[in-house]
């Protein structure tokens, strides 16, 4: 990691909000039983602005980029000016004043779109994996952007923020971890704040994996509070600070064959896939299991890929 | 010398008025250190006071001087106010935050930044200057500033012919902050001046700028606060969004046209005669903290230092090769290009002219060509260690003003009053062989010395 300066705390943050009904179904949910604060879809839109006004505010080099998890694709609902340089005028600079008014703008309309969308759709779980790679490759751009001409100054300057409200879509784990598998490579910090009722095993580990905090507030009305005094800080400042720590983390893996979380499965001694039920030959590298001798498959506890 | 180092020497009431201005919040804001910041906005939204012993739990055992650093800060700046809270046994120490601050604050990150979005009608856009036009502006009216201060110009730079109003006096400012003496016919640059030559944009920007407030209030008889208020929302606007000259009131109109002068804003006339103003990027670092300064500066780069003392600097700006002549014996210049040596001849020059040698490597680190900018350490060992001996080496001697004792009584009074001297710290040098013993103390301890000698006599 490039060592960090204490004077320039500035980052790239990228929030990937999700914009699915399960998200504001588990916040409405939530409501009726919680005893403190009840999180209605207006105030959460309103705490999640604040929350990125705040951070642009915190340093005028900030850069933010605001990515929304519909039903089946990603889109981008804001990026600060200074990220598209290409078309960089004194027009567009004029036109881009305002983040909160351009996000809610951008949202209406895309919540709009879903609406109108014929039935079906609603039903598949939000595209996390999508927006990840999307979010990665943005970060990478910015950062060969930079890092060109400036030499290794880059890296460990840009941070992904997941909030996700729906429980894991198992059939997307093996993108989700390839995405994890990649923000770790480039030293990404993924945090994540799982706002459903049950804790999220691919946060967690996206979390664990690139030393990210993991959250899922107690007190959801009070979101804002939980945004700010936890992801807001740079990298610097978080190396002295006390964060949250993971009471434990769900290592579950889904299995290849049937996208099932499973404790216990076959692992390919090829390939390392893993499956749920003893097959004759992998799906994935085409390894022929004979059976009678020695099983290739063991079945054997699925731990953490890293 | 930063805004917020500034605003720590001022007055409670003065700094308690400022906050009043969501453009002053925001700054302040912005130019905390990244620890300070992170506990303003855990509290910003928090009603109540938050106990001590809460605020001492927010960071890890290890890093206990920085929080305290912080706090500190916090504490000087008014933001964080002693409070108690109900506890257990009776009342806890506790902090709130500035009420004025807080509120400012909240409205301001509710609301969004949204200066520079007003209506521009599209005939104005067309004759707006380009990026690369407004850098230029910047960096020449700042460089015939520089270039005046070292007396390589006879006139500082010149007022836009747009704006009409009483003229910058930047001899005035130049003397206020210590930089220059004498008048228009006898100027000469002092010590101060050369290091503020090495200093970057960022705080020489704000050591004039603080005498152009601070002088300010008796030119125009506007209060602080106006000026400062005026100057932070600048520093809020997009490099280049122009904004109306006639929107602005008879002070404001001024306080532009001297920060035209300075190359902070460009003026320009749209095509029906209307006067309008565009922030450079020497606005931008009005509000910033050093981080945008830094970005700045790296894009600047143009100095690789060799191991053989060589220097060479990419660049045919005047001040820049002005600058090195200061400390570099100069072996050739092209067009593109500077070559100069570091000697110790010219080093000691330096040093001779009030500059010492941590701020001449840190010149050359900080204006590091991008190619050696990612290089670990940017300026080779062996010279930096070198300027550094050389520096050293004119501080051999040292100079106190001493008293000598002579003639003691007896050996015995001489030995107590040169164990009491070292007591006191003032001990220098003694002799026990002359005579009675002879004895030399700081100048500072005499008063003490003769009451002591007086009383064991």
């Amino acid at each position: 990691m490039a060592p960090f300066d204490e004077e320039d705390d500035s980052f790239l943050l990228v929030v990937i909000l999700e914009t699915h009904e399960d998200l504001w179904s588990s916040l409405a949910g939530e409501s009726q039983s919680a005893d403190i604060g009840n999180l209605s879809l207006t105030s959460f839109i309103q705490q999640v602005l604040v929350f990125l006004n705040t951070f642009l505010a915190i340093n005028e080099a900030n850069k933010l980029v605001v990515i929304a998890a519909c039903g089946d694709h990603s889109d981008i609902l804001y990026t600060t000016a200074s990220l598209h340089r290409e078309s960089q005028g004194p027009k567009k600079a004029a036109s881009s004043g305002n983040a909160s008014e351009e996000i809610l703008r951008k949202l209406h309309t895309l919540l709009q779109e879903e609406a109108a969308r014929p039935g079906g759709d609603s039903a598949r779980p939000a595209v996390l994996a999508g927006a990840l790679s999307r979010a990665l490759c943005l970060i990478n751009k910015a950062q060969v952007g930079n890092g060109g001409t400036g030499g290794g100054r880059a890296p460990g300057r840009a941070r992904l923020l997941v909030l996700k409200g729906s429980p894991d879509a198992t059939e997307q784990y093996i993108s989700v971890m390839n995405a994890i598998f990649a923000a770790q490579k480039v030293e990404v910090v993924i945090d994540a704040c799982m706002l459903g009722a049950h804790d999220s095993a691919f946060l967690q580990q996206a979390a664990h994996l690139t030393d990210g905090v993991y959250l899922r507030p107690k007190h959801k009305g009070a979101l804002l509070q939980y945004l700010l005094t936890v992801f807001c800080g740079d990298a610097f400042s978080r190396s002295f600070l006390e964060l949250p720590r993971p009471a434990g983390v769900d290592f579950r893996a889904a299995c290849f064959c049937h996208r099932r979380a499973i404790d216990l499965g076959y692992v390919c001694s090829v390939c390392l896939s893993i499956f749920c039920e003893n097959v004759t030959d992998c799906s994935t590298c085409g390894t022929a299991f004979r059976a009678g001798r020695t099983p290739a498959l063991k079945r054997k506890a699925v731990g953490p890929l890293s | 010398m930063d805004f917020i180092s500034w605003l720590e020497t001022l007055p409670a009431d003065t700094v308690g008025k400022l906050y009043t201005s969501h453009w002053a919040c925001q700054a302040v804001l912005r130019g905390l250190t990244s620890l300070a910041k992170q506990y303003v906005i855990r509290i910003l939204f928090l009603d109540v006071p938050v106990a001590t012993s809460v605020v001492d739990s927010w960071t890890l055992q290890s890093s206990k001087s920085k929080h305290t650093t912080a706090v500190n800060r916090l504490k000087g700046l008014q933001l964080l106010l002693p409070s108690t809270v109900p506890s257990k046994d009776g009342k806890a120490q506790a902090y709130i935050l500035h009420p004025v601050f807080r509120e400012q604050l909240r409205w301001a990150v509710s609301k969004g930044r949204n200066v520079g979005t007003d209506e521009v009608p599209s005939t104005v856009f067309d004759r707006a200057p380009s990026r690369d036009q407004l850098t230029q502006y910047a960096q020449q009216q700042w460089e015939t500033l520089m270039l005046y201060l070292v007396g390589s110009v006879d006139r500082p730079p010149s007022p836009s012919p747009l704006i009409k109003g009483p003229k910058l006096d930047v001899d005035k400012i130049l003397a206020g902050a210590h930089l220059m003496t004498g008048s228009k016919k006898s100027r000469s640059i002092q010590e101060q001046g050369f290091r503020f030559l090495l200093s970057d944009t960022y705080s020489q920007l704000w050591r004039l700028l603080r005498v152009y407030i601070a002088t300010g209030e008796e030119r125009s008889r506007a209060p602080l606060g106006t000026i400062l208020n005026f100057l932070l929302q600048l520093g809020f606007r997009d490099v280049g969004s122009p904004f109306a000259l006639a929107e602005l009131d008879d002070i404001q109109r001024n306080i532009a046209g001297d920060m035209a002068q300075l190359g902070l804003i460009m003026p320009f006339s749209a095509k029906d005669g209307s006067l309008w103003l565009a922030p450079t990027r020497l606005a931008l670092a009005l509000a910033g903290g050093n981080s945008g300064q830094l970005q700045h500066e790296v894009t600047d780069g143009f100095i690789v230092v060799e191991t053989n003392y060589r220097v060479y600097a990419y660049t045919s700006s005047l001040l820049q090769t002005a600058i090195l002549r200061l400390f570099t014996r100069c072996e050739c210049v092209l067009p593109n290009l500077f070559v100069g040596v570091l000697t110790r001849e010219s080093i000691s020059g330096a040093l001779a002219c009030g500059l010492n040698a941590d701020q001449i490597v840190l010149y050359l680190r900080q204006h590091a060509h991008p190619h050696v900018a990612s290089r670990t350490p940017v300026v080779p060992e062996v010279v930096a260690d070198q300027v550094r001996l050389w520096q050293a080496d004119t501080q051999r001697v040292q100079h106190n003003s001493a008293i000598l004792y002579d003639d003691f009584p007896s050996p015995e009074v001489f030995r107590l009053s040169a164990q009491k001297a070292r007591a006191l710290g003032v001990w220098l040098w003694e002799d026990p062989k002359a005579g009675m013993g002879r004895l030399a103390v700081l100048e500072s301890g005499h008063q003490a010395m003769r009451e002591y000698i007086k009383s064991i006599k």
